[in-house]
């Protein structure tokens, strides 16, 4: 099959390195191969679905961009911007599309005063959490990892048990300023009268709303160049000093103002008695249900060493075959050690009416203040999705791990790892009113018995199945908008949020220029598993969009089918167990 | 058919009113905004289909809808300014659902501050409301408007989570995890999650002053409501004094309902209704207070008070300027055991509205700016004022800390006889001259209304172009309250 290799025009190529000098653009293809794979989910869909860019562009300002995003504009070229491509969701998916890749755009700023970071598009957290600690102020390091880009994870997920006291990411966002699809520069909040940007909604109708949803729109919505971002006050009076290194890197907590309690619970009941209680008494920084599979990738150092633990205790742990009963709770004494003494004494009263053990557990952090284990905790089998990752209320969190478990041990299992009855991650947030839910599975390509193989594509299918008990239990989920099958969810959530969501799309960006296409998932289904249409009860999203499809008769215009755009390589795989 | 009778197809006949009086009455509020004209009808709708209706007829006519949901409006935003159909929505009150373990109850817009306090006192909860909003005031507005809270502590999140909305469209949609197919009778889902789906449409609401949609319910948060609290009072002779103290509190995340008050402000909200006790409070009361309202939770109440005040103790010890923290407040013997009951409910429903109470009519000059500036902003508002002849001893201040010290609303109050059009139109010169200088200063006008819109869309013209290609989407023929905001 073709394999669309078109480069940018020269005439193109020419404006954009009038730009930002010729150093820093290129169509080299040892450069523009390597920007296809992004460093989280290692052999799933989101990376089948990537192309390699035309051209990759450098920029180094906000003037840089914009100017670049004009070019785009004026030849239509579908452009895609790159923070630390840490998301291969972010990767580019159209073939002769223009990276822009942001990475020398690394500027900190702050405003200490008022617990104000502001971040350029290519700084990732690492810098940040550090330098905030040395200001006496923190954030929080999602699960993404300390290595991910700090805008590009504001406008998508940045979630983590600190969610708890430090409420949604998107109250985190302050001032934007943000280059849209047309090339026009908007900023946002204070920043739309002064140069101040210490507050983000308004002036009026908040278009923040437009930044993102419950997840972002993956660079579909133009690029951000400069973001403020509400911090934290540090609980302590100097920063907590890591100790090992990589993956294992941890930062030891003082033992006065910061603490972990590990509890197991007699039962489910009192692990949502507990999770209740705690937040009712308004104590703790953090609350959650780990799940045992996440415990032995936690103490994992590496695929082998996973396997090593995970696989002599199976049989123990099929044979309990039961979700997890660990309830962790993280404390801090914001205020005073004080606090942290009476926290412990109403959590410690709790636990043990419900009849809690507390067990051991390491006083450090190595996953949420500072995140060095991301790549650790999700790459240990080899392959792995977030099937699911939404907030809700707490039975809703309940629910849904019932109802993906269910699906996924009588459909996926093998080749999916099986976890023998493990419900998935659940976590309080917002202080008790929302809880976050997660269910992670897992599978190895190169597992040597070869059980788990083929899980890509089961992992892909529970994917699709997982979108269609939502809707049909009316659960809420991650997988809307962009990361989803729109003509399922589509039609479905709102009901009818994809038609607005769409026109919006194609209000602020009616080129379809921006890290197109919006239905990637549609078209690869209706390529690869067209009978998914008729199991899943939905139709493509191509027959039910309105408009929005700009690119596209570009696209057709030069003689290109759809089809053509996939990847050489997706078409010579030896395994077809799609479906 | 005229479009009365096509409104009584839709409502029914005693829910429609096209009579002088009526229309008369929608044309006034307490804002400086003079409304020229009058709307066509006012209609009183009972539910989402019926509001559906309407505004699918006014998209048909080409004619506005303007939704209202209090009883008393002061900003100008409710007033029929092209003409149209006034859609109050005040019969849509009810409390739909009640979400105890989530402390979420799902509501309706015409829903008052009152029987929002009712319900949830009734729960041993909690609202957690802005300063003293009138008891008529509907929860729904107050939230979409974005009133700030007295209680810093509660900005974790979002205070409104999902809403139904019918978009000026025509379109009803749910936003928010509520939009989860069954809802709300056959999902699993609570609508607690205020994001998505797809993006954040909640946000276009906020702010927005009716200007993309009708709001039909919104699932909206109260907090448990504590065992104990303790109230304290910091008084200062100058504002600046009070900032730093403030912020360190703040930052230490101490305490409940935290503000800083002006006299002037503190002899209307606390005077006990009686002849002479204004005039008493506003000799006796400190120039400038703080006030901390510390609270306990069910276990353990009294350590939790117990370290909050060893840690405002300490940053008071650090502080030249906090001579002391003290337990009452001089000139006010009693208050602060009503403070805390007294912040948690509306401003009592037989007693005239403390901003009206001095002269009838106030206008509130507010805007969002760090504390620190709070008192060169104060300064310009004194000075403007008296170069407009307006008593600077009558300028009422309030200040409220929010996301932890971060920033802060600010909120100048002068108040005038709406019945004298010379003293309405010298208060009009000086709250312009007034809001220009503010803005030039670098104050935010996070929601600036009628009077200083035109002024901040201008100089935000990014902003509003792009706000107005998702008004586009979402009310294709502007019919919902055109002159608002930006449109």
């Amino acid at each position: 099959m073709p394999k669309v290799t078109e480069k940018v025009s020269q005439a193109a190529y020419n404006a954009l390195a009038n730009i930002v000098g010729p150093e820093w653009v290129t169509d080299d293809a040892s450069i523009t191969e390597s920007y296809v794979k992004g460093g989280e989910i290692h052999d799933c869909i989101y990376q089948r679905g990537q192309q390699p860019p035309g051209v990759v562009v450098m920029p180094k300002n906000t003037d840089e961009v914009q100017k670049i995003v004009k070019v785009c504009f004026r030849y239509h070229l579908p452009y895609t911007p790159i923070g630390a491509f840490w998301g291969v969701h972010c990767g580019g998916k159209v073939p002769f599309h223009v990276s822009i890749d942001l990475s020398r755009m690394r500027g900190l700023d702050w405003d200490e005063k008022h617990m104000v970071a502001i971040v350029e598009p290519g700084l990732i957290h690492s810098p940040l959490q550090a330098e905030a600690q040395e200001r006496g102020l923190y954030t929080m390091t999602p699960g993404g990892g300390s290595q991910a880009a700090v805008i590009g994870n504001m406008l998508t997920c940045n979630y983590s048990p600190l969610n708890y006291r430090l409420g949604l990411a998107t109250r985190r966002i302050l001032g934007v300023e943000w280059v849209l699809p047309d090339g026009e520069v908007i900023r946002l909040g204070s920043l739309s009268n002064s140069d101040d940007p210490y507050w983000g909604e308004g002036p009026g109708p908040d278009l923040r709303g437009l930044l993102r949803g419950y997840l972002g729109w993956w660079g579909k919505v133009g690029i951000i160049t400069k973001m403020a971002i509400k911090m934290h006050p540090l609980f302590l009076p100097e920063r907590m000093k890591p100790v090992e290194r990589g993956m294992m890197s941890t930062l030891e907590f003082p033992d006065n103002r910061i603490k972990w309690y590990n509890f197991r619970m007699p039962s489910e009941e009192a692990m949502r008695k507990a999770m209740r209680e705690i937040s009712r008494c308004e104590i703790g920084a953090a609350v959650m249900r780990v799940p045992t599979i996440w415990r032995y990738r936690g103490k994992s150092v590496s695929r082998e060493d996973f396997w090593s633990k995970w696989g002599p205790d199976e049989q123990k742990i099929r044979d309990g075959r039961a979700t997890s009963s660990v309830c962790r709770v993280l404390l801090i004494g914001y205020t005073s050690e004080a606090q942290l003494k009476y926290e412990e004494e109403i959590l410690m009263e709790i636990m043990t009416e419900l009849g809690a053990d507390l067990g051991r557990t390491k006083q450090s952090d190595q996953s949420w203040i500072k995140n060095a284990d991301s790549a650790g905790m999700w790459w240990p089998a080899g392959g792995y999705v977030s099937v699911e990752f939404v907030v809700e209320t707490l039975e809703h969190s309940f629910a849904r791990g019932k109802t993906l478990l269910k699906e996924k041990e009588a459909k996926f299992t093998p080749p999916l790892v099986d976890e023998y009855g493990e419900e998935g991650w659940i976590q309080m947030t917002d202080m008790g009113h929302t809880s976050y839910f997660e269910f992670l599975i897992q599978w190895d390509p190169e597992h040597p018995l070869g059980k788990y193989k083929s899980g890509e594509y089961k992992a892909w299918e529970h994917w699709v199945a997982s979108q269609r008990t939502a809707i049909d239990h009316g659960q809420y989920t991650a997988n809307i908008g962009s990361l989803s099958v729109m003509g399922l969810t589509g039609p479905a959530f709102g009901p009818n949020y994809g038609e607005i969501y769409d026109k919006v799309r194609q209000a602020v960006d009616p080129k379809d220029i921006s890290n197109p296409p919006l239905d990637l998932h549609d078209r690869v289904i209706e390529e690869f598993a067209p009978q998914w249409m008729e199991e899943y009860d939905f139709k493509p999203w191509t027959e039910l969009m309105h408009g929005g499809q700009e690119w596209w008769k570009v696209l057709t215009s030069r003689g290109y089918k759809w089809r053509d755009v996939l990847p050489e390589w997706y078409w010579d795989r030896d395994d077809k167990e799609i479906g | 058919m005229e479009l009365k009778d096509k409104l009584v197809g839709i409502i029914g006949a005693a829910q429609v009113d096209d009579s002088p009086a009526t229309l008369a009455a929608y044309s006034r509020d307490h804002s400086l905004v003079d409304c020229q004209g009058l709307a066509d009808a006012v209609v009183w709708p009972d539910s989402a289909e019926q509001v559906q209706k309407v505004i699918q007829l006014a998209n048909e006519l080409k004619i506005p809808v303007i939704p209202v949901s209090s009883e008393q409006h002061f900003h100008g935003s409710t007033l029929p300014k092209m003409g149209g159909v006034i859609m109050d929505m005040r019969r849509m009150n009810r409390v739909l659902d009640v979400d105890l373990p989530d402390r979420l109850f799902r509501i309706e817009p015409g829903l008052t501050w009152a029987q929002a306090q009712a319900e949830t006192e009734k729960l041993g909860q909690r609202m957690v409301m802005p300063l003293l909003p009138l008891a008529s005031g509907s929860v729904v507005a107050s939230l979409l408007e974005r009133e700030p809270p007295t209680n810093p502590r509660f900005e974790y999140g979002e205070p409104m989570t999902s809403n139904e909305v019918i978009w000026g469209s025509g379109m009803r949609f749910r936003t928010g995890s509520a939009s989860a197919p069954g809802f709300p009778e056959k999902a699993d889902s609570k609508g607690g999650n205020p994001e998505g789906p797809g993006t954040n449409w909640y946000r276009f609401l906020q702010g927005a002053e009716g200007t993309m949609g009708v709001v039909t319910w919104s699932i909206v948060k109260f907090e448990y409501l504590p065992v104990l609290d303790k109230t304290y009072f910091i008084t200062f002779d100058q504002m600046a004094q009070a900032i730093e103290p403030l912020y360190q509190m703040q930052r230490r995340m101490i305490g409940n309902e935290c503000f800083l008050l002006n006299r002037q402000v503190g002899a209307l909200i606390f005077n006990d209704g009686q002849p002479g006790g204004y005039e008493a409070l506003k000799r006796q009361l400190p120039p400038w207070f703080v006030v901390m309202v510390l609270s306990g939770p069910p276990r353990m109440p009294e350590k939790k008070l117990a370290y909050e005040k060893a840690a405002m103790d300490e940053i008071a010890a650090s502080l030249p300027q906090v001579q002391r923290i003290d337990e009452s407040l001089a000139g006010a013997p009693g208050l602060e055991r009503r403070l805390p009951g007294m912040l948690r409910k509306p401003w009592p429903a037989e007693r005239a509205y403390w901003k009206h109470a001095l002269k009838g009519g106030c206008e509130d000059l507010m805007c969002i700016a760090k504390m620190e500036q709070a008192p060169a902003f104060t300064q310009t508002v004194m000075e403007t004022a008296g170069l407009h002849g307006y008593d600077v001893n009558e300028l009422g201040v309030y200040l409220q800390p929010i996301e932890q010290g971060r920033a802060c609303h600010l909120e100048f109050q002068f108040y005038y006889d709406p019945a004298d059009p010379a003293a309405k139109a010298r208060i009009k010169a000086l709250y312009l001259d007034a809001g220009q200088k503010l803005f030039k200063q670098g104050a935010f006008f996070s929601r600036p209304y009628t009077l200083l819109s035109p002024m901040v869309y201008e100089h935000a013209r990014g902003y509003t172009n792009t706000i107005t290609k998702v008004k586009e989407v979402l009310d294709p023929n502007y019919i919902m309250c055109p002159g608002n905001v930006c449109f």
